[in-house]
């Protein structure tokens, strides 16, 4: 499994990469834009993340236009709408709106911070990986 | 995924049950939020008293998103003209007593698949499924309303085969264009037969799983599949809870039919008075003419302030959150464009 974390908070990024490493490769991209240019580049690659972890608040491109901008880029490239890779997203307590609005823009499951391992892990079988 | 065509399939078979599943996740997973409200909604509802403590507190949380609270106040605004004054103030929790337990959930299912299909679907080909969508499902609710035993649900429920088109549409767009020519063409409202042979499957079993995934519970989505795919001439062979369904579908094909062509319905909508028939038929026109008056499925978070909301009491802190995310889209002339979706 590969997976691509977007997270500009040092902590929560490594703790989800601990969390993450032993079911697969983990590539932290620490802003927006970076994230989006890692999942093009993978994606040309020929080497697609199955699964991406996303926080809303990220600075340059935030979470929400990250995930417009995959789900876009996955419609141009053909990609089936079930086939789509899966995101979670990572937010505060108090973000109904952007709760909602990653849901209509296609989001799996969003999780609260602070992070934690058997949520991480019950939210990312629950999205029929193997972990 | 692997999806197939066959002619052969009829909508009893295991595998056409099976590709109608995989036609609904063509809209992908349904958020949990909604999920645990609306499976609250309905245990609230089949116990048959008003909304409980927990169902209260996940419905206080959900619009507390501006974009959802929008879609309420208009959709409220649609279906309770008289209710809404600018002397006649509101709080949001005032829109959600409204409605009952199932109505509710029937209308927070509508504002988040529309805007999910909006989403998902080709733009051009998306309009040829709004329109009839929203002037449909207010038409139903305009219909059950008047006549009691049938009550405004199922005319909210009649928009989710339009939910089930637009995952034809996304899948399958040429598929789709020849689709909505066909139907066009036969005046029809849905061609199961069609669905069939092109799909392997039909939109009422795939909205039926929709309202399934978004926690409407097993009975609800048994009573919606056998009332819409019922033969109008068997409305009373079918088990209660479903005649509803049936019925408003008969009589959204009479509407469409005779006053889209400029005729009167007959006897359809039952023993109504003349006058209470004639101010129906005149709503109905009015609204095949010009289609939705608030468009209240479009609105988004830029829709919630006091000028476009003058009875309703916005939290502050909601209205800080909106003119921040409005500062944040507004186009180069400051002009507010609309959120991308």
């Amino acid at each position: 499994m590969r997976i691509l974390i977007a997270e500009d908070e040092e902590v929560c990024g490594k703790l989800l990469q601990r969390i993450l490493e032993r079911y697969g490769e983990c590539v932290v991209a620490r802003n927006g834009q970076l994230a989006v240019e890692a999942f093009q580049e993978a994606f040309a690659s020929g080497k697609r993340y199955d699964l991406v972890f996303l926080d809303i608040m990220m600075p340059v491109k935030n979470g929400q236009q990250v995930l417009n901008e995959i789900r876009d880029y996955e419609q141009e490239n053909g990609v089936p709408l079930g086939g789509a890779t899966k995101v979670i997203m990572t937010t505060a307590l108090d973000d109904e709106e952007n709760v909602f609005e990653a849901h209509v823009s296609g989001c799996c499951a969003y999780l609260v911070k602070p992070i934690d391992k058997n949520k991480v892990i019950q939210e990312v079988r629950a999205l029929g990986f193997s972990v | 995924m692997d999806f197939q065509s066959n002619a052969t399939l009829d909508s009893c078979s295991d595998e056409s049950a099976e590709l109608a599943l995989k036609y609904s996740r063509v809209l992908g997973h349904m958020p949990q939020t909604f999920g645990v409200a609306i499976r609250g909604l309905m245990s609230d509802y089949a116990n048959g008293g008003g909304l409980s403590e927990g169902t209260l507190f996940q419905l206080r949380r959900l619009i507390k998103a501006p974009t959802l609270l929008a879609s309420l106040y208009f959709g409220s605004k649609t279906f309770f003209p008289h209710l809404f004054r600018a002397d006649a103030q509101k709080t949001p929790s005032d829109l959600i007593a409204l409605y009952d337990p199932f109505c509710l959930a029937a209308v927070l299912s509508n504002i988040y698949l529309y805007k999910r299909c909006k989403r998902v679907c080709n733009k051009e080909e998306w309009r040829f499924i709004a329109e009839p969508l929203q002037r449909n499902l207010e038409i139903g609710v305009r219909l059950g309303s008047e006549y009691k035993p049938v009550g405004m649900g199922p005319g909210l429920m009649t928009s989710f085969v339009f939910y089930a088109f637009a995952s034809f549409l996304a899948h399958d767009t040429p598929g789709f264009v020849d689709y909505r020519r066909h139907l066009k063409r036969n005046e029809l409202d849905f061609d199961p037969h069609y669905e069939l042979c092109h799909w392997g499957c039909t939109s009422v079993q795939i909205a039926s799983n929709l309202l399934i995934s978004l926690g409407f519970g097993v009975s609800a989505a048994t009573s919606y599949f056998q009332g819409t795919s019922c033969d109008v001439k068997s409305i009373a062979a079918i088990p209660g809870p479903s005649q509803p369904f049936a019925l408003i579908r008969r009589w959204l094909s009479s509407v469409h039919i005779k006053v889209g062509s400029g005729r009167m319905p007959g006897n359809e909508f039952g023993s109504m008075a003349a006058e209470q028939r004639s101010a129906l038929l005149q709503d109905i026109s009015e609204t095949l003419e010009n289609g939705s008056k608030y468009r209240w499925l479009e609105r988004t978070k830029l829709d919630v302030n006091s000028l476009d909301m003058p009875d309703l009491i916005i939290p502050p802190d909601m209205l800080e959150d909106v003119r921040d995310a409005g500062m944040e889209d507004a186009g180069p002339e400051g002009e507010p464009v609309e959120a991308a979706h």
